[in-house]
């Protein structure tokens, strides 16, 4: 799909209307927004921390084993 | 790069992890959501804030995106609750009666009946060509060809207060006619 002047005119009629139909005197973002939203693709996922002891119990503190196995 | 491409594709570019394709979706619609939230919130911080999480959600949940559904409707959508939830965390009321804003937000969001959009267009397209010629040149370049206030008050030479006070003019009047 191409996006043709056409397109850019569509757009552009949208944004317009919705900046109407919402009471919006449209202001430009600040400058360094872009950067900050661009640099969350480079995070990491985050892993789901788990409470529950994992499958290897030697490798768990001998304090926490104890009160596991209370 | 991405001027011919449009929303579904590049849509399908950013699912598969392109961060060129999402960098361009904050160029077409970054300007939409961050005024969307200002409007929602009533400051330039929050707005920020709320901008920041809606794209960071749609980066995190770009493989939940069904491609035919209308973008504008998706992001604004999560806007609306973004900025919602970070004023209830902030025990905080929005700008304007939350019925009200429910109301405009949703008649807003769920603007899918295309004969109206198509007389709203047509409508919009009349007030333009009304317009005085330097308040339809300041919609053109913003709307049309999406630069920011700054880059046409350089691209003019004129000052920025002219720009801002040329658009207010230009929307005070597009909203009258719009009313009618």
């Amino acid at each position: 799909m191409v996006m043709s002047s056409n397109d850019k005119i569509e757009k552009g009629l949208e944004e317009l209307m919705l900046n109407l139909m919402m009471d919006i005197e449209p202001i430009d973002p600040p400058v360094g927004l872009r950067g900050k939203i661009i640099s969350t693709t480079e995070k990491k996922p985050t892993q789901a921390k788990s409470h529950a002891p994992s499958g290897n119990i030697e490798a768990l503190n001998p304090k926490r084993l104890f009160i596991f196995y209370l | 790069m991405f001027d011919e491409i449009g929303d579904k594709e590049l849509m399908s570019l950013i699912k598969k992890g392109d961060k060129d394709a999402f960098n361009e979706l904050y160029s077409r619609y970054g300007r939409l959501v961050f005024n969307f939230a200002y409007k929602l919130t009533g400051t330039i911080v929050e707005a920020e804030e709320v901008t920041q999480e809606v794209f960071e959600k749609i980066w995190g949940k770009r493989n939940t995106y069904i491609i035919d559904k209308k973008i504008t409707t998706w992001m604004l959508q999560i806007c609306k609750n973004a900025a919602i939830d970070l004023l209830r965390r902030r025990k905080r009321t929005a700008p304007i009666d939350e019925y009200q804003l429910d109301f405009i937000v949703d008649e807003t969001i769920n603007l899918d009946d295309e004969v109206e959009i198509n007389t709203i267009r047509e409508k919009l397209m009349e007030a333009i060509s009304n317009l005085p010629e330097e308040q339809k040149e300041i919609i053109k370049l913003i709307y049309f060809e999406g630069l920011t206030q700054r880059e046409i008050a350089a691209s003019l030479e004129i000052p920025l207060g002219t720009v801002k006070s040329r658009l207010k003019l230009a929307m005070s009047k597009l909203k009258n006619h719009f009313k009618r």
